[in-house]
């Protein structure tokens, strides 16, 4: 199968799809409620920003796609970074919660909630080291 | 100097702004003679362990206090506490 490019909408389509074969997601993210725009901004040779939207629900995403206006959606949590923070996240050599504490990645909404969430947080890494991803950096 | 485990009851609602602007005003506030030297927060509980290293109790909640860390992560408890370092038993290792 070929490989997929990071923040292109079959990558996020893939994305949706191992969260929701995943019954380790499932059962982390049973409590979760709460959309997300996963923004990412250019970064060394990328120059588009990419918006992700995904709508996870009770250990679910209920739908995953890219947005080309932000208006678009009005989500609960907005994380936001640099393409190339992004890229070790999704590698998993970068913890995504280690990032917001410590301003790696951004976040508009309610950390506390985000922090407390820290195993569907890996369980969403999890899943998007199992996606055969191709990066732009 | 003594060690002190200080835990924190995260509020409920934080915003990343509030909590990474007082992280730059407690390094700010933090005198010469005190360490803040690594923390963990546990999910479950959303508590947050801090380990620092201070001449008294009283030096860490000063600089708690000027920072604002306070109004997200109130003390819950402090603790003035031994270390034990796993490498102080480098027999017991090698068995």
């Amino acid at each position: 199968m070929a490989k997929l490019k990071f923040g292109s909408p079959e990558w996020t389509q893939a994305l949706h799809n191992e969260l929701n074969a995943s019954q380790a997601y499932e059962d982390a993210a049973k409590n979760w409620e709460g959309d997300f725009y996963f923004i990412v901004e250019p970064d060394g040779a990328v120059t588009e920003t990419v918006y992700m939207f995904m709508d996870l629900w009770h250990g679910k995403s209920r739908e995953a796609k890219l947005v080309q206006d932000p208006k678009e959606k009005n989500p609960a949590f907005i994380m936001s970074g640099k393409y190339g923070k992004w890229k070790l996240v999704v590698l998993a050599k970068l913890d995504p919660i280690q990032a917001l504490m410590t301003g790696q990645l951004k976040l508009k909404g309610n950390m506390t909630m985000v922090m407390k969430n820290v195993k569907a947080a890996q369980e969403i890494v999890r899943a998007c080291t199992l996606i055969d991803t191709e990066f732009e950096l | 100097m003594a060690r002190f485990i200080i835990i924190h009851q995260m509020a409920e609602n934080t915003n990343q702004d509030a909590v990474l602007v007082a992280r730059k005003t407690l390094y700010a506030a933090i005198p010469k003679t005190a360490e803040w030297r690594n923390s963990w927060y546990v999910p479950k509980t959303n508590e947050l362990f801090c380990e620092w290293e201070a001449p008294t109790q009283e030096v860490i909640r000063q600089a708690l206090l000027q920072s604002g860390v306070l109004q997200f992560a109130p003390i819950k408890t402090i603790h003035e506490v031994v270390p034990v370092d796993p490498k102080d038993f480098p027999d017991e290792r090698a068995t």
